[in-house]
């Protein structure tokens, strides 16, 4: 409530070292390895959607949830873990209409020398 | 010359807008929501709350109540509390606060002023403090940090916005700009000549973040507090 009312309005004051983002593996098609892992890509940006952009939103609300799930210890906390992989379905499921049964998610760094790194690789996940 | 009464009922207005608009994304996105677990309570009490707050932001919008920035405030609170935290940080931050000054204002006439006074300095500080938390990083005088932003961030930036920020000194110039407009917007406090041009510039850089960024609530939750800055160095220089 303070933080509400006493916001620090530091935005954007600087770059992170590294940005999390997501990977996703949910093709059946005879792709290679890496050619399977894909990042969510947001449709183009339509000028009406500064009176309704919902799916955008939505998923940078999820984008903080994850980034702040990150800084728990995730592989020893099965809570913090089940929340990441609802995130992670969530964040697939905002711009995939195809039907899936089951997907992957990995979550990756983009480092300052544009290297990615691989912070954690989710084992297969059945869609509810 | 705008007045505390002018004031209040275009803030209202303008919160309401803010709120219909915020409102109804949540209410696009219930099902959804509560699919996949997202929110903690049930889902016809997410529904109701959504619901509401589109119903009460409407009327308010519409003129037929004015005095509803206490229910406003109590329903965006529900909301927090269902996602648990905040659905878009700083806008959500600034809707709060406005909802906050002008629940005090419509039901005291005495603490109105005060109300509205102390919400004009929460949006200078808005503008004032990101600058000033800007300006000991060199890659924001650089344009590295904002050209940072735009490519490796995880907004979905448009590819014309990328291929744009790989002009150095568009971004560098893009970047002292901005610098300046933020650390530079109390002077308006100062000279009421530069209000105007201020208050264009910010606008015009909400939109920009809308465009770059997809942040449209920003620009809603920001323009509704512009009354009350407008009354405040009106009355008060």
């Amino acid at each position: 409530m303070f933080k509400l009312l006493f916001p620090s309005w530091r935005f954007f004051d600087r770059p992170s070292t590294q940005e999390v983002f997501l990977e996703f593996y949910t093709s059946t098609e005879n792709k290679s390895e890496t050619e399977k892992w894909t990042e969510i890509e947001a449709p183009p940006r339509k000028f009406w959607q500064l009176l309704h952009n919902p799916q955008e939103n939505c998923r940078l609300f999820l984008q903080s949830k994850i980034e702040e799930l990150l800084e728990e210890d995730i592989q020893e906390n099965s809570k913090a873990m089940k929340e990441l992989e609802k995130c992670a379905q969530a964040t697939l499921s905002l711009y995939t209409n195809k039907a899936l049964t089951v997907f992957r998610f990995r979550v990756c760094a983009q480092t300052a020398n544009n290297n990615k790194d691989i912070l954690f690789e989710s084992m297969p996940i059945e869609v509810d | 010359m705008i007045s505390l009464e002018q004031t209040l009922s275009i803030s209202i207005k303008l919160v309401s807008l803010s709120c219909v608009i915020q409102a109804a994304e949540l209410f696009r996105l219930r099902t959804f929501l509560v699919k996949s677990k997202i929110i903690k309570i049930s889902a016809a009490l997410f529904y109701a709350i959504c619901a509401s707050l589109l119903l009460v932001s409407t009327l308010t919008l519409s003129s037929i109540f004015l005095k509803t920035a206490a229910i406003l405030l109590v329903l965006q609170l529900c909301i927090l509390w269902a996602l648990q935290r905040p659905f878009n940080g700083g806008s959500d931050y600034m809707t709060i606060n406005a909802l906050v000054c002008l629940s005090v204002a419509q039901n005291s006439s005495t603490a109105a002023p005060y109300a509205m006074g102390y919400l004009a300095i929460q949006l200078t500080l808005s503008y004032f403090l990101a600058g000033f938390a800007k300006i000991t990083e060199a890659k924001w005088w650089s344009g590295e940090a904002l050209k940072h932003f735009i490519n490796r961030s995880s907004y979905s930036v448009p590819i014309g916005i990328k291929k744009l920020s790989q002009h150095s000194t568009l971004i560098q110039l893009t970047s002292i700009g901005l610098l300046l407009v933020e650390i530079g917007f109390p002077i308006i406090f100062l000279a009421k000549i530069t209000l105007p041009i201020f208050l264009s510039t910010t606008l015009v850089f909400h939109l920009l973040n809308f465009w770059v960024f997809g942040l449209n609530r920003f620009f809603f939750a920001w323009l509704a507090c512009y009354p009350a800055l407008l009354w405040l160095i009106q009355n008060y220089r």
